[in-house]
């Protein structure tokens, strides 16, 4: 029967059957915090996006190799310093409007504007100077702010249309972060309880599913049984401990997403006793990563490729920027940290850790969708601290917050320590993280503030590294240094594996953005 | 929970520990009839299949009294299988070696060519000018030979007397008349590996083996040098061909797959004794000498010419629509290989599915997906050639589908296409296992540095 299916498929003979019908529901982490690409920040945003607009490049998730679906043809200029690119006829805004080069140019306009407060638009604004556009023949010609090896993935942004915003100062709270309307192979829609994303037929899509319902997900077990009983057709994230259960499965296989995410708990540095870097060092020694990994992750000791390994610092490591030299602590050592709250002049009075008269109380949060992958990890590290004789209170901080506020730096005087994860595809820079937070747009995810200008010379050594060798030599240092100033507590890079029903087919999962090869989905249920 | 079904399985099989050798070049016979009238898979070549001769206890047995078939086939531990089958091993043995030269082949290949898509298809005016040094290692052990002379012979600047060691080996065999590549006596030298001694396993110095000064005050790169992988790749094919002197044309056929594109394609059409065939990811006796000839001057013609005797040409002849492999057929064919084995075993079992069937199911799978990919590499889609191979990665998370040769080979054809992401994770966790793979780490951190700047600043997402 699959067999019959598939020959109807490569004779064309299906698609239109599949369109009259074709439903697929996944769970996702959370609902995105925008539908607008210019102020995505969660990894829901980065894929939600991808169902819904075109980025003018963009690379194979198979063979790696640059591509583009909205134009005709690309030449580089002037010793690689201007692109000139030719849109394709034919292609529409999800409203019915024609794609137009001047739409390229209202992009890149609005993300060099100003007023367009987001980080997502650094690094464009470092590669482009300019965009100029001429509807006769369909072309644009964007200027670079210098010659680079690979421009086109200078060039990765999503393409807005421009019909649709006032000026080329895009604020967040449009409409168009509600309603958005993209030439991707979905429209999306997003509700109180869901997005949904509605194929749009046009010249260079061919979305073979007609809608995909993203929910979020609550309960991860809920989620796995949800999907095992055909309610839903994916999971986006598995965490380790159901990964099991899905593998032993004929009806579900786990796929793999090519993302280094790893996980960490922001100090706030800035103010409280928690600027003692004694006192940040006492709780690093605190945290008993091995009970804490067991008690909320699942952990198989002698799993060939563990999915769950404890770092040191803001890298995975496998990576080439991780430094093997610095190792990462498995286990609490109390001693050490009752030596170092006593060096910081904390008494422990009536099993309490107080200092300069007042207990220490650690306000610790968390961003909520975390809790799906690491089950109760929120109380679980609460319960270490307190063991440690921390007091602690504890928050679960909705995605929008976080994504609006954690990361924006707003959150310093609410929390002593946030508990979050970051996830990266190639391009592993953490600049934005700990660099000191300027008007320039530099450390535009620095969580609470951090600033140190040692950590500020190495990173701009990584900026102006003359070779590779001395970009890797700078984040060695750079990973020794935070190891060592603790602005973030670092737990463990923690993989991401979907699950998807057999159903769907032709899925193949893009680093990082997820649905780049949507149109190859089809769901034969 | 599924491992300990097998190994208990395994060892409740276990009848009087009969001579391995029983099975050599064998093909038991089997009455079992499986498939289902619709399935793609031909159920005769699958009666042929190592799980369906092994659904004879009596044959299972002749493995499973050996701890290291167990290593091999259940744990793909290959360091373990080579100590346990040690020096008496026979074939059994020369197996449990060949898999680590395997290995260490694709791991020499991911070093090698990462390195080469970096300093030469991606140079920076920085760039060390001992770099040409790995361009040619690079050149050589992917099949171009006369490139690889050519930059010797063109002359590598300013490397210090400890990478001079490494090239000037390679010089040597570059510049004879004809051409080739280093001995593995030669190699072995450099980086002191023991006599060849079947039942071994040599562990390399893992410390960079010299440095490069780079075009910019100051800077140096360290380098572990692809020939270190080489010299263990080589080691490990003598100890093969020591320890079943007989069989060396059978172990060629085996490792073809897996060869370093420089070494001659076997020719050999004949089939591979059931040692060679059991726990792998090559189904029946035919099907070493079919993927030799795929992966050789045969190329896509071996798929018509082996279908009547090979599984896996018959299933690629099967999943062909207007002449070329689809993708979603080949992966239904896996599915059904998984299946109608599956459903074979339990029939030969009296109906009942052991813990051991699924295992062996789930290793037939993959290794259809594997081969499936080949034939597609052949035809020259490199795309489904990728989504095929990404696919078998899928579904090797298992000890026993976790092939590190497998792996390393889809980390070489990322590292071809510039993509290192998935290599570097790949590689990290089989360091854990066999950390010799350690000196692969230099290459691949190359690449992927050089990619990660070059695609520029990114935000991390939340």
């Amino acid at each position: 029967m699959r067999r019959a299916n598939t020959l109807l498929i490569a004779t064309g003979m299906m698609a239109t059957i599949l369109l009259t019908g074709s439903t697929v529901s996944y769970y996702e982490e959370s609902l995105p915090s925008t539908m607008n690409p210019l102020y995505a920040r969660s990894m829901v945003d980065y894929r939600s996006h991808e169902l819904m607009f075109d980025r003018l490049f963009f690379r194979s998730p198979i063979t790696n190799e640059v591509e583009t679906r909205i134009l005709d043809s690309y030449e580089l200029l002037e010793d690689n310093r201007k692109l000139r690119v030719v849109v394709k006829e034919g292609i529409q805004w999800h409203d019915g409007e024609d794609l137009g080069p001047n739409d390229i140019c209202f992009t890149v306009a609005a993300m060099l504007d100003p007023g367009t407060a987001s980080p997502v638009v650094k690094p464009f604004r470092e590669a482009i100077v300019s965009c100029e556009y001429n509807n006769r023949d369909r072309s644009a010609e964007i200027t670079l702010s210098r010659s680079y090896h690979n421009p086109y993935d200078r060039l990765g942004f999503a393409v807005l249309p421009e019909h649709l915003f006032p000026s080329t100062a895009v604020s967040p709270d449009l409409d168009f972060s509600h309603r958005p309307i993209g030439t991707g192979p979905m429209r999306g829609s997003k509700g109180t309880r869901g997005v949904r994303f509605t194929a749009v037929p046009n010249g260079h899509h061919n979305a073979r599913i007609e809608v995909m319902n993203l929910q979020p997900g609550g309960d991860s077990f809920v989620q796995i049984r949800t999907l095992m009983a055909s309610g839903v057709q994916g999971v986006i994230t598995v965490p380790p401990a159901l990964r099991p259960e899905v593998q032993a499965s004929d009806d579900v296989a786990l796929k793999s997403y090519d993302l280094r995410s790893w996980w960490f708990i922001a100090v706030n540095t800035t103010r409280g006793p928690l600027q003692n870097k004694k006192i940040r060092q006492a709780i690093d020694l605190s945290v008993d990563r091995t009970e804490l990994r067991k008690l909320t992750i699942g952990y198989d000791e002698n799993d060939p490729n563990p999915p769950c390994e404890f770092i040191s610092g803001p890298f995975v490591q496998s990576s080439p920027y991780y430094n093997r030299q610095v190792p990462p602590r498995d286990t609490a050592d109390k001693a050490r940290a009752e030596q170092l709250m006593t060096e910081a002049g904390a008494q422990k009075i009536a099993g309490s850790w107080v200092l300069d008269g007042d207990p220490i109380t650690l306000r610790i949060g968390m961003n909520a969708p975390l809790d799906a992958e690491a089950r109760d990890i929120l109380n679980q590290f609460g319960n270490q601290m307190q063991g440690a004789s921390f007091n602690q209170q504890v928050t679960r901080v909705s995605a929008d917050d976080w994504a609006t506020r954690a990361v924006t730096g707003s959150l310093t005087s609410e929390y002593d320590l946030l508990i979050g994860k970051w996830s990266f595809g190639l391009v592993e820079d953490v600049n934005s993280l700990f660099h000191t937070r300027s008007t320039d747009g530099k450390g535009g995810l620095n969580i609470f503030n951090y600033s140190n200008p040692e950590v500020d010379v190495i990173l701009s050594r990584y900026e102006s590294a003359r070779t590779d060798t001395e970009a890797q030599d700078a984040y060695h240092d750079l990973h020794a240094k935070l190891a060592e100033e603790l602005p973030y507590i670092f737990l463990w890079k923690l993989d991401t594996k979907s699950a998807w029903r057999n159903e769907v087919r032709g899925n193949t999962i893009s680093p990082y953005y997820y649905f780049t090869n949507f149109d190859g989905w089809r769901h034969d249920g | 929970m599924l491992r300990r079904a097998f190994v208990v399985s395994l060892a409740a099989g276990l009848v009087g520990g009969a001579a391995l050798s029983a099975c050599s070049g064998e093909t038991p016979e089997t009455e079992t009839q499986v498939g289902p009238s619709d399935s793609m898979v031909n159920p005769e070549l699958l009666a042929l299949s190592w799980p369906m001769v092994t659904a004879d206890e009596a044959v299972l047995a002749t493995y499973s009294g050996q701890p290291g078939w167990l290593s091999l086939v259940t744990s793909g531990k290959i360091r373990d299988a080579v100590e346990q089958l040690g020096p008496t091993g026979g074939l059994a043995a020369a197996r449990a070696h060949a898999e680590a030269a395997a290995m260490y082949k694709q791991a020499a290949m991911l070093s090698a060519t990462s390195a080469q898509a970096t300093y030469e298809g991606s140079p920076r005016e920085t760039d060390a000018r001992g770099a040409v040094h790995l361009n040619m290692i690079g050149h050589a052990l992917n099949g171009d030979v006369a490139g690889a002379k050519a930059l010797a012979e063109a002359g590598v600047e300013d490397l210090s007397p400890e990478a001079q060691v490494f090239h000037e080996v390679w010089k040597t065999a570059l510049m004879a008349d004809p051409a080739s590549t280093p001995t593995a006596d030669a190699l072995s030298a450099v980086v002191n590996l023991p006599a060849v001694t079947v039942g071994q396993w040599p562990e390399l110095a893992l410390e960079p083996h010299y440095t490069l000064a780079e075009q910019a005050e100051g800077s140096e790169l360290s380098v572990t040098d692809p020939s270190a992988l080489m010299a263990l790749a080589l080691w490990h094919d003598a100890a093969a061909d020591i320890a079943a002197p007989e069989s060396a044309a059978a172990l060629d056929v085996f490792g073809a797959r897996y060869r370093f594109l420089y070494e001659p394609v076997p020719t050999s059409d004949a089939d591979l004794p059931m040692e060679l065939v059991f726990g792998a990811d090559m189904l029946t006796p035919a099907d070493g000498p079919f993927l030799a000839a795929l992966t050789g001057d045969a190329g896509i013609s071996a798929v018509d010419a082996w279908k009547e005797r090979s599984l896996l040409a018959s299933l690629a002849h099967a999943s062909r629509i207007d002449g070329a492999l689809s993708v979603d057929v080949a992966q239904d064919a896996a599915s059904e290989a998984r299946a109608d084995v599956l459903a074979g075993m339990s029939a030969a079992a009296g109906g009942n599915t052991l813990g051991h069937h699924r295992v062996f199911a789930d290793i037939v799978m993959v290794g259809v997906l594997r081969a499936m990919a080949l034939v597609a590499e052949a035809e020259g889609n490199h795309e489904a050639a990728g989504i095929l191979l990404i696919s078998a990665m899928e579904r090797s998370s298992a000890e026993y589908t976790a092939d590190p040769e497998a792996l390393l080979f889809l980390s070489v054809w990322d590292a071809r296409n510039r993509y290192p992401v998935r290599g570097t994770e790949i590689l990290h966790n089989l360091i854990r296992r066999y950390p010799n793979l350690e000196a692969a780490r230099f290459g691949l951190d190359a690449l992927t540095l050089r990619e990660s700047r070059a695609r520029g600043s990114q935000n991390p997402g939340l």
